[in-house]
């Protein structure tokens, strides 16, 4: 019977109020599930690389359901378009809804164009995890390349993710890095920054050239920068009403 | 008795450290799904579920008897009021209630009200024999035999099946005398 009861009953899961997100479990529970996930995943596989591959699996679909909680709840509905932005989204706002915390750092490599590193001095997961010497550069840390590779993916930047321990100078345990590197099918991630970038410009060229006639000819090319940089039209609108005046 | 156990469980939970329970519960559903790509069988993830929850339960209780300071329980039923009003409280954030004792007080039902390992969770059609929150049984049947006493923890009501709260059903088989692992004269 539906409504029977003290607690209101939903049929539908979709219909249940979503919560706002603060509820708390202790450290120790979810250290003793994710201990178990690695253990269950230990008995499945032979080797590292395999291990290492379904904790990354398991890890994908918390990233995928994550972005799609953070876009609904904290985001008002709006995505990330651009590649920073989804970084810099998944440094902090992924991290401290997760982690509690923003990550260490973020940086952008030196070698290669598209890739980024995320580095944590200790990850949440491995908190209570030793890492036996015959298990050589295994990282439980996979899970959370899995789940920053579910959110990349999800939003439209598939990438491959990876962790990596890097032992630091002076720091009896090692610092972990969350190598992401984009994955972009023709040319390269900064040509596609760089069309969206003409793009925005473009539609602004459109917008003003109706707008406010020939006689501003002059003043467009910085209005143009402007408002591409801010990317909101209502700043457009405010800049073509000081250009009225002007006029 | 009820209000002070209920409130050293309050205290407890304040002093351990705590992470998001949508990490805990986004992990947990990927413990299950992984599961069940595996094993298929809707009953082999349930046994497998339990084995891990008996897994956590073995060790789970060294840690809560470090960090509660509850005093050693006289009987069953003070057993019962500990698990749930300081151990659901101190490792999963809320409390349960105990009810439904039967004659001799050696059978309880556990009420949960409110769970964090199903937020966002329904069960498809495919795996409607499934009892998604297994893991908890198996922690509380591990947990309780390491403290010598054998019980059997079955799922009554599950919300994830229609009903409106979440309740298992815990029965005290026996209780093992403790065993030294060494003769005296040795």
């Amino acid at each position: 019977m539906i409504g029977v009861g003290k607690v209101k009953q939903y049929t539908n899961v979709l219909d249940k109020p979503l919560s706002k997100g603060k509820q708390e479990v202790s450290l120790s529970a979810f250290a003793f599930l994710f201990s178990e996930l690695v253990q269950y995943n230990q008995t499945q596989v032979d080797n590292i690389a395999e291990l290492e591959r379904r904790l990354e699996d398991a890890g994908y679909g918390v990233g995928v359901r994550v972005l799609e909680l953070l876009c609904h709840r904290d985001k008002g509905n709006r995505r990330e378009t651009r590649l920073l932005g989804i970084l810099s989204f998944v440094h902090s706002t992924v991290w401290k809804v997760l982690f509690g915390k923003v990550a260490d750092s973020l940086e952008k490599g030196t070698e290669h164009e598209d890739e980024y590193m995320i580095s944590e001095k200790e990850l949440l997961v491995n908190r209570f995890i030793s890492i036996p010497k015959d298990m050589g550069t295994f990282n439980c840390g996979a899970f959370v390349a899995g789940i920053v590779r579910g959110v990349l993916d999800s939003a439209g930047f598939p990438a491959t993710v990876s962790a990596h321990f890097v032992p630091m100078e002076g720091q009896q345990r090692p610092r972990t890095t969350i190598l992401i590197k984009f994955a972009e099918e023709d040319g390269n991630l900064a040509q596609r920054e760089r069309e969206i970038c003409a793009k925005n410009a473009a539609f602004m060229w459109i917008y003003f050239r109706r707008k406010c006639g020939p006689a501003l000819l002059s003043f467009q090319g910085r209005v143009v920068l402007f408002s591409a940089r801010t990317n909101g039209l209502s700043a457009a609108r405010m800049r073509e009403r000081d250009l009225h005046i002007m006029c | 008795m009820a209000p002070l156990v209920q409130r050293s469980g309050d205290a407890v939970f304040a002093n351990v450290e705590r992470v998001n329970a949508e990490l805990f519960t986004l992990t947990y559903g990927a413990i299950v799904r992984q599961l069940l790509t595996d094993l298929e069988e809707v009953e082999e993830v349930n046994k497998q579920l339990d084995q891990m929850g008996y897994n956590i339960g073995i060790r789970l209780i060294d840690e809560f008897l470090a960090k509660s300071n509850v005093s050693r329980c006289v009987e069953f039923k003070e057993t019962a009021e500990v698990i749930a009003k300081v151990g659901f409280k101190m490792f999963l954030g809320v409390t349960a209630s105990v009810a439904n004792w039967d004659a001799d007080g050696a059978s309880c039902s556990l009420i949960l009200e409110d769970n964090p390992l199903v937020d966002f969770v329904e069960l498809p059609d495919t795996c409607q024999g499934l009892y998604y929150c297994n893991i908890l049984s198996g922690v509380i049947r591990g947990a309780l035999e390491v403290v010598s006493m054998k019980t059997e923890v079955n799922w009554v009501r599950d919300m994830l099946r229609g009903d409106d709260a979440y309740e298992l059903r815990v029965k005290l088989l026996k209780q093992v005398p403790e065993e030294y692992p060494y003769k005296d004269d040795e």
